[in-house]
């Protein structure tokens, strides 16, 4: 056969099934689509994240002295100037870093938030190393007629989540300071509190403000505690990072010099890139599984509806390769079809994420260009599917006896499981076994089927999943936060105070202030076993009779004795458990100050967080560490009678307080965070349920057309349209529940290895629990079954206007 | 004796681009319950539209078809469904068998559609053996001969208990001793007291009828007993 003509048989082909081959491109673009845009955001957010440090020209170290040390103005900087290569460093700032109440209410909201005084040095301009960088229509930047005044910026993101204007006026330490704009600095573009908590911008208000500002509102004039610098480029940073390191320690400061690396939300902007797009791939792949699965079981069937015409075709002696490709050229259209659909796809799947993402990371610089290379990746695939899911039951079909091809009888009539329904009981009416006998009749088509409705039932869960499993992590810290009390407070206190002083003293004997629990929080390393060490956060409490302790889920509080509680998670992260003894790697005060030791501590017990960091040891034990009566942080319940709001509002402001925070807010902040995130979730889903409404369709329509003479004969004996309309969804419903299963099962796998592989490397802090709520599961259903089986409902008007009489006639 | 089919002036008409094409033109038409008539005609001459309008698969353009006793003329979709299911069973040249459906299954569906027989399965087995199958019935379609499709079919049509049995080219697809076979059956269903129709290209197979119906361009051209005479079918040779 020529070319020429075959071209223009199979355009015939593609005309009278236009539908069903766009609805298959439809599927794979669906598919690659997703692949593409979702592969992109890796790219946009490493390029944006780059062009964003650079933009505000993000520190290259830090030096910070240990908590509550400062220093005379100047001489932190005077210390550079004895480094062993003094020109390495180009440019280095002062700062004054202090934690603060914040009170930015507004008149219809009450905003009472722990804050950070972040004081810059504005003598010589705006800060030239970790710049602020303010929005057009957010107000304006500081500027050298700032210094000394009650100015300041607030952090864009603390202001956004509270939707403040960009101006405006808000309480610090107690004193009025009016914000002149609401902008970002690199190392808040994602808010990391000092414990560790991310997405903690509506936990957290920094107010940038000149250093003079700064020292006046913190009460310490002419200090300074923190230093930011950039080298010179081509200059070694951790050798630097080395000098500095040495300079100090000679300089008789305690300090730690931070690299970009040790900024937390440098490091989780970079490192959750990388987990996000592991996540992304399993969910591109899924989706581009499905669409697989999808095109390959409907390419296969329109090649099998011209099986009698290959066979003609093998009878009048046409050889196989001639006969090969007209179903080819279809799977070719389709493939170009695909590549076409899939880039138009691709840019809409873009489109609605982009907003997501430069919503939820407020960043100064985003690119979010199309990614040619994913594109093309993506196109390829698309080409690439489609011509294999052609190839392969053409190769089928043109392998078989030309007899069997033109055979007029159902050659598959016996196969598969159909023996299975002799011994089904029920349904026991004839017509309405014949959908259970089409599903099993052939199980490989079904299958397939069903595995694409699978994979996009798996995607989803997976999304949702994943979700429930943060929900469900976030209820069991809350559970063990709030146990018989979620009014209680935290109150942060500005650096050490004495347990018996006038801060301290003050606090308890507010009106509004009932039970007062002294607390020690410090920062240490814990290690033991054969594990590598991880990063805590200790908290001596009185575990005996304060009126919160952690609940031990293994082994017993050390009440008045010797021991840590730690939490699940830190146990099977170091491989120790109750009765282990464990190596505390912590600060201790020395006559001239603090140095780090090591003591070993038996864990005495688990408590049930789903977090690592916190450990607890009873107060009894401080003694050892040389820190006995010191507190630096209060655990208050509000009085009979009085609220949380109450108790903040009396503390605010009293001398010696950073912070006044109900403990069930950062449940509530996680869940906030959540919300945005789950908006790009949102997107998905609805590509999820178009690739599972196209392949149900796909699928109702190609039966529809290989069922149309039962169809007839059904008519022709009078079966009303309607219940051979049942009969199709039943046979839909089947399929659907068949891929329904498998997807959530599928989906659970994949959840698994999500909470535990993938969230254990990118968040190893956090303990994730796997859980499916019910709407999800509810949510999958709708989607695999309802909507599948719904999807022969679309062939209603083909079956209502079927010329019977015409249909009958047809020989296969 | 009643009659089954009565056709009163009937006309049936296709639009095909922008032509008309008249399939039956003004057909007046009776036929008694018992009888067995054979619808005779060429290639688009109209008998199979014909037998489709007798069995509500078709409505006539315009005139006036009665159907035991039921007019069809203006009948919405569910009563045409009605009827097919209460009145007519079709037998076709290409049987329509349900593939996933096994002998007795296959007639069991019929049976279960008209709803006439509170034990389905007892009435198909009971007609299939009738016809010659009672060894054949967990067989499925594609384990049957083509005789024995068509046989099958015949016991689907007869199961229902519908008075009138419509053959589209019922041997057409079948050897001369099957069809033989096939016509026997239908031939004794006739005299049982069921209407049968059958619609056909082969003369030879008129011979046996009641009655012989020729079409001719959408009309009817002749109708009356068999040239010769009702010859038995041992006699008949094609």
């Amino acid at each position: 056969m020529r070319l020429l003509f075959v071209l223009r048989w199979s355009a015939r082909d593609l005309r009278r099934r236009w539908l069903q081959v766009s609805a298959i491109a439809l599927i794979i673009a669906v598919g690659t689509g997703v692949y593409a845009s979702l592969g992109s955001t890796a790219t946009w957010r490493r390029q944006s994240n780059d062009a964003s440090f650079e933009a505000l020209n993000m520190y290259d170290l830090r030096v910070r002295p240990a908590e509550g040390v400062d220093a005379p103005e100047g001489s932190m900087l005077a210390v550079l100037g004895t480094l062993p290569d003094p020109g390495a460093v180009s440019t280095a700032e002062e700062r004054l870093v202090v934690p603060t109440p914040v009170d930015a209410s507004t008149p219809t909201k009450t905003i009472l938030v722990p804050g950070r005084i972040v004081g810059v040095d504005l003598a010589s301009g705006p800060p030239r190393v970790s710049q602020l960088w303010v929005e057009r229509g957010r107000g304006r930047a500081l500027v050298s007629s700032d210094q000394g005044a009650a100015t300041a910026v607030l952090e864009r993101n603390f202001a956004s989540f509270y939707a403040l204007s960009g101006t405006g006026s808000i309480r610090v330490a107690g004193k009025a300071v009016d914000y002149v704009g609401a902008g970002l600095s690199p190392e808040y573009f994602f808010v990391v509190t000092d414990d560790g908590s991310f997405m903690a911008e509506a936990n957290l208000a920094v107010v940038f403000t000149s250093i003079d500002t700064a020292q006046r509102l913190a009460g310490l004039p002419g200090r300074v505690n923190d230093l930011v610098l950039r080298v010179r480029p081509g200059v070694d940073v951790a050798a630097t990072a080395a000098q500095v390191e040495q300079a100090f320690a000679g300089s008789g400061l305690a300090v730690t010099v931070m690299q970009r690396r040790d900024e937390g939300a440098y490091r989780l902007l970079y490192d959750d890139i990388e987990g996000d797009q592991k996540f992304w791939n399993v969910l591109a792949a899924l989706i581009l599984a499905g669409a697989a699965f999808g095109a390959f079981n409907l390419a296969s069937r329109m090649v099998e509806s011209q099986r009698r015409e290959i066979g003609i075709g093998m009878a009048l002696g046409a050889s196989r390769p001639a006969l090969a490709l007209r179903p080819l050229f279809v799977g070719i259209e389709i493939a170009v079809l695909s590549v076409v659909f899939g880039i138009a796809m691709g840019w809409l799947v873009a489109a609605a994420i982009r907003p997501v993402y430069t919503t939820m990371l407020p960043l100064p610089v985003w690119h979010t260009d199309l990614q040619f290379t994913m594109f093309a990746r993506a196109a390829a695939l698309g080409f690439m599917i489609p011509v294999v899911a052609t190839a392969w039951p053409v190769w089928r079909a043109v392998r078989v006896m030309p007899v069997d091809a033109i055979t007029t009888t159902h050659r598959s009539a016996r196969g598969g499981l159909s023996p299975l329904l002799r011994r089904l009981p029920w349904p026991r009416s004839t017509y309405s076994r014949m959908p259970v006998g089409n599903v099993l009749r052939t199980p490989r088509r079904t299958l397939l089927t069903a595995l694409g409705i699978a994979a996009a039932v798996a995607a989803l869960v997976s999304v949702l999943g994943l979700i429930d499993s943060f929900l469900v992590t976030v209820d069991r810290n809350d559970h063990e936060l709030l146990q018989d009390h979620p009014d209680r407070l935290t109150v942060g206190l500005q650096g050490f105070r004495l347990a018996n002083g006038p801060e301290v003293t003050a606090i308890a004997s507010q009106p509004s202030v009932g039970a007062v629990q002294h607390v020690l929080r410090f920062g240490g390393r814990l290690s033991g076993g054969d594990k590598e060490p991880i990063d805590v956060l200790v908290d001596a409490i009185d575990l005996k009779s304060g009126p919160w302790a952690p609940t031990p889920v293994a082994g017993q509080l050390p009440e008045g004795r010797s021991g840590l509680v730690i939490s699940q998670e830190a146990a099977a992260d170091l491989g120790v458990g109750v009765g282990s003894t464990v190596v505390l790697e912590h600060l201790e005060r020395t006559a001239t100050g603090f140095e780090l030791v090591k003591t070993p501590v038996p864990v005495a017990a688990l408590h049930p967080s789903p977090f690592r960091m916190p450990v607890y040891i009873d107060q009894s034990q401080l003694a050892g560490f040389g820190v006995a009566g010191v507190v630096n942080q209060l655990y208050v319940l509000p009085a009979a009678g009085s609220t949380p709001q109450d108790v903040q509002r009396a503390l605010f402001g009293l001398p010696g307080v950073a912070s006044v925070q109900p403990i069930a807010a950062s449940g509530k902040v996680v869940r906030d965070s959540l919300d945005e995130f789950v908006a790009i979730f949102r997107v998905l889903e609805l590509f999820i349920l178009l690739l599972a409404l196209l392949i149900a369709y796909n699928a109702s329509s190609i039966n529809s057309d290989e069922r149309k003479r039962e169809h007839a004969t059904l008519f022709a004996f009078g079966l009303p349209v309607w219940r051979v309309l049942r009969m199709d969804v039943v046979e839909a419903l089947l399929i659907g529940l068949l891929g329904t299963g498998l997807g959530l099962l599928g989906g659970a796998v994949v959840l698994q290895w999500m909470t535990t592989a993938l969230i254990g490397s990118t968040m190893p802090e956090l303990g994730m629990a796997t859980a499916l709520s019910v709407e999800t599961i509810v949510t999958a259903v709708l989607l695999g079954v309802i909507a599948v089986a719904a999807a022969p409902l679309l062939t209603l008007r083909r079956l209502r206007h079927m010329d019977i009489p015409t249909t009958l006639r047809i020989v296969e | 004796m009643p009659t089954t089919v009565l056709l009163e002036g009937v006309s049936r008409t296709y639009q095909v681009g922008s032509a008309v094409v008249a399939a039956l033109r003004d057909v007046d038409l009776e036929i008694d319950e018992g009888e067995f008539a054979v619808v005779l005609g060429p290639s688009g001459s109209g008998k199979s539209t014909l037998l489709n309008v007798i069995g509500a698969l078709d409505a006539a353009t315009s005139g006036k078809v009665t159907i035991a006793g039921r007019d069809l003329s203006g009948s919405d979709r569910s009563q045409l469904f009605r009827v097919r299911r209460e009145i007519v069973s079709f037998i076709f040249q290409s049987f329509n068998l349900f593939p996933t459906l096994t002998a007795l299954e296959n007639v069991q569906c019929g049976v279960e559609i008209t709803r006439r027989s509170k034990d389905a399965r007892a009435r198909a087995i009971e007609v299939l053996k009738q016809v010659g199958l009672g060894d054949r019935l967990h067989h499925y379609p594609s384990e049957l001969s083509g005789g024995e499709q068509q046989r099958v079919a015949i016991a689907r049509a007869l199961a229902t208990g519908n008075p009138l049995l419509l053959a589209d080219e019922p041997t057409g697809d079948l050897d001369f001793q099957t069809g033989v076979q096939i016509l026997e059956l239908l031939r004794a269903q006739a005299d049982a007291g069921r209407t049968v129709v059958v619609v056909t290209h082969n003369r030879e197979i008129s011979r046996i009828a009641d009655r012989v119906i020729e079409l001719g361009s959408g009309r009817v051209v002749s109708d009356g007993l068999p040239v010769g005479g009702r010859a038995e079918i041992s006699s008949l040779r094609w």
